[in-house]
């Protein structure tokens, strides 16, 4: 299959397909594994994606923690990216990178880019998301798909209290 | 002056930290220019002061950048203090003409 073939110029960078709440891995490889594969299956990135990402956390270090509790696993193999998409799996048990023992992670939002402007629009909601306190916690606690989508794609007002 | 930010592949954690960045930047006012490095190809690049996440000190050291590393890059408040704390020592070093 390939990857021309199966571009869709008007797919979401994220779906309810793209979202997991009740993931069972136990260690940080087999989360990372998890996370890209919804990005696999829905047909935006090839498999080989996945070792990419693997390599570079191996490589640097898991500087992909970016905020206590969240990780943005992302790879930029351009020949292996078919379409921006983001994916969220939540853990029902937090992992731990190599070298951050003391860093619990339950979420992963992993990420690829097509390097359209779609990817940059959504880095900047991902960027604001963790500035306000009350869309982190729905992050790490909400249990409905449809409100996490809507979080991700910037529809959610949340009134501050 | 002139900011960068590096990740793994200069796109994903290293474009958010540019956000934050010049976010900080407009709200003190500082003119600064802020660009996006992934970590294999930084070295042949130049800027006054480098911006990462913990996990790139070792590749960061030895370069004649002002250094800043960041533990949660999406933390505001770190970013804040700790990219304001560099700039102050660039211009500090900047005055006494001892920039490199």
């Amino acid at each position: 299959m390939k990857a021309e073939s199966t571009k869709a110029k008007n797919k979401s960078v994220i779906t309810l397909d793209l979202i997991e709440l009740e993931n069972t891995s136990t260690t940080w490889q087999e989360a990372v594994i998890s996370s890209c594969m919804l990005l696999v299956k829905n047909h935006y990135v090839e498999q080989k994606y996945i070792q990419a990402v693997l390599k570079s956390v191996d490589e640097l270090g898991p500087y992909i923690v970016i905020y206590p509790g969240f990780a943005l696993p992302h790879a930029n193999m351009e020949d292996s990216i078919w379409h921006t998409g983001v994916s969220f799996t939540r853990l029902l048990k937090p992992i731990y990178f190599p070298k951050r023992k003391d860093d619990p992670v339950n979420s992963l939002i992993a990420f690829c880019s097509d390097d359209s402007r779609s990817h940059i629009k959504i880095l900047q909601k991902l960027a604001m998301i963790f500035r306000n306190e009350d869309l982190i916690d729905v992050l790490q606690k909400s249990r409905d798909k449809e409100v996490i989508l809507n979080l991700i794609t910037g529809n959610l007002e949340m009134e501050k209290t | 002056m002139k900011i960068a930010t590096i990740c793994g592949w200069g796109l994903g954690t290293s474009m958010i930290l540019k956000l934050n960045i010049e976010d900080i930047l407009k709200r003190n006012e500082i003119d600064a220019k802020v660009i996006s490095w992934d970590a294999m190809s930084f070295k042949s690049q130049d800027a006054d002061i480098i911006v990462a996440a913990e996990d790139f000190k070792q590749i960061l050291e030895g370069n004649n950048s002002i250094v800043v590393l960041i533990k949660y890059i999406t933390d505001m408040e770190e970013v804040e203090q700790k990219t304001l704390e560099g700039i102050k020592k660039f211009l500090e070093q900047d005055k006494k003409g001892d920039k490199k």
